[in-house]
């Protein structure tokens, strides 16, 4: 049997990958808003390595806080804010009503639950995770009903939302149900973080692939 | 507890699941219903233009016919005619000038008939109903058979363009009729109502068959419905065997 771990912290690597793809075509992109992905991803691995680090020093509260405080907020808003550059104008609110649903259900999980004995903040998650699912279905749904819809391959934008919905869609039932799997359900657990995993380096892969063979618009 | 949030989570997954699914249904089918209208409006861009061209091109050169070279036969017939009655040749010699003062005669004739096959005169001048009347007294000037010609409604207000293309097609099926279908009486109908445009072009020759209809398009037919597709509108033809043939165009507008 594989060793998990490796491939787990693995993740990381493909993170940077896709950094660095990024930053390697950095004249292509940075006349547009799309010069913020690849820092979002950069700050990402950041956050991964610091909390392998945390979590190597048994530093687990400042790890768990790390992920609470910062990675989760960051990675969803910057969906919300890369959406809101993304829709049409008619659709934009929908990015910002996205952002506020998440920063509540983020409040209420933080200040109102703060349940200590769990490991994973499922509700904040799950509601990211349905918050991106909602922005990446509008965009796709608003894609075919436009013209734009026949140079879909060439568009950057409909392949980062299929990197987006291939992971969010595919680990929505593992965080989701992360507490519940993590403590009761451990066999279940342990193959679907395989399930993850692949799904987190094909995610990483595709905007690897977008940065590189795609142009901004 | 456990077994509440396993259900709340099944319910969801399987509610984003159906959306997903429903999602990519209606991009398959957009991105393929949206391929296929870009396919016909590049078609259509391109049909226009050619027509466009082509008419472009027929006036130009009937006008170039009709005012210059036109202009120049006739004056060299003038200027013959007026030496005719000098020539001081055998009889044989004023036999052959003055056959040849015919002739030329038949080429200015000839030259204005191929002129106004282009571009008629009476269309640009005179409107649609005018030009096909004057094709219809053309043919029926030659006794083969008889075309009669009806209009409905005020067709003044039709652009000129839309003019030219439906003159083209009653003269393409008109000729195809005479060709083919052997008609002792052709009937045209021209009628403007509040839809558009409804052209008929009926005759009482030998039909054919619908169901071969694929086999014998050929380029008159398909010229036809390419001039249809151009205008945006839709044709129907009823024919059968020995019973004649009537064709319907219905033209928005």
């Amino acid at each position: 049997m594989p060793d998990i771990v490796f491939f787990k912290q693995s993740i990381k690597v493909f993170e940077l990958l896709a950094a660095i793809a990024g930053f390697i075509n950095w004249q292509k992109w940075k006349r547009s808003y799309w010069k913020w992905f690849p820092v979002y991803l950069f700050l990402l691995f950041l956050i991964e390595c610091t909390g392998h680090v945390l979590a190597s020093l048994k530093l687990y509260k400042a790890n768990s806080n790390l992920y609470n405080y910062f990675g989760l907020p960051l990675e969803f808003l910057f969906y919300c804010w890369f959406y809101y550059h993304c829709f049409h104008k008619k659709i934009k609110p929908l990015s910002i009503y996205c952002a506020i649903v998440f920063i509540f259900s983020w409040a209420i999980e933080v200040f109102v639950i703060d349940d200590r004995s769990r490991y994973f903040s499922s509700l904040s998650y799950c509601t990211g995770n349905l918050i991106i699912l909602t922005m990446v279905l509008t965009y796709i749904l608003n894609l075919s009903f436009s013209n734009e819809i026949l140079q879909y391959r060439s568009n950057p934008v409909f392949w980062i939302s299929i990197g987006l919905i291939v992971f969010y869609m595919g680990t929505f039932p593992y965080y989701g149900l992360f507490n519940l799997l993590a403590y009761k359900y451990i066999q279940i657990h342990k193959m679907y973080t395989w399930v993850m995993i692949f799904l987190n380096y094909s995610m990483y892969l595709i905007f690897a692939a977008v940065f590189i063979w795609s142009k901004p618009k | 507890m456990e077994q509440t949030e396993i259900i709340i989570f099944i319910i969801t997954f399987s509610i984003i699941l159906v959306l997903f699914l429903g999602a990519v249904f209606i991009f398959i089918f957009q991105f393929r219903k949206r391929k296929i209208m870009h396919e016909n409006e590049k078609q259509l861009l391109a049909l226009n233009s050619m027509l466009h061209g082509q008419q472009e091109e027929r006036s130009r050169m009937a006008k170039d016919l009709h005012d210059g070279l036109g202009g120049m036969l006739s004056g060299i017939k003038l200027n013959l005619s007026s030496i005719a009655e000098n020539i001081n040749g055998s009889e044989k010699d004023k036999q052959v000038f003055a056959k040849s003062i015919t002739q030329l005669d038949n080429a200015i004739t000839e030259m204005r008939r191929v002129a106004h096959n282009m571009m008629p005169e009476a269309l640009l001048k005179f409107g649609l109903t005018e030009a096909i009347k004057d094709f219809c007294e053309t043919i029926n000037e030659s006794n083969l058979l008889k075309i009669k010609f009806t209009h409905i409604g005020n067709l003044q207000q039709v652009e000129q363009s839309t003019e030219i293309i439906i003159y083209r097609i009653v003269q393409e099926l008109t000729n195809n009729a005479i060709k083919h279908a052997q008609p002792e009486n052709i009937f045209i109908q021209l009628t403007k109502h509040d839809r558009g445009i409804a052209v008929t072009v009926e005759d009482d020759g030998i039909g054919f068959d619908l169901l071969q209809l694929n086999n014998i398009k050929g380029a008159g037919l398909q010229n036809v419905q390419s001039r249809v597709d151009y205008l945006k509108g839709s044709l129907d033809i009823k024919t059968e065997k020995r019973n004649g043939t009537s064709i319907n165009i219905e033209i928005p507008g």
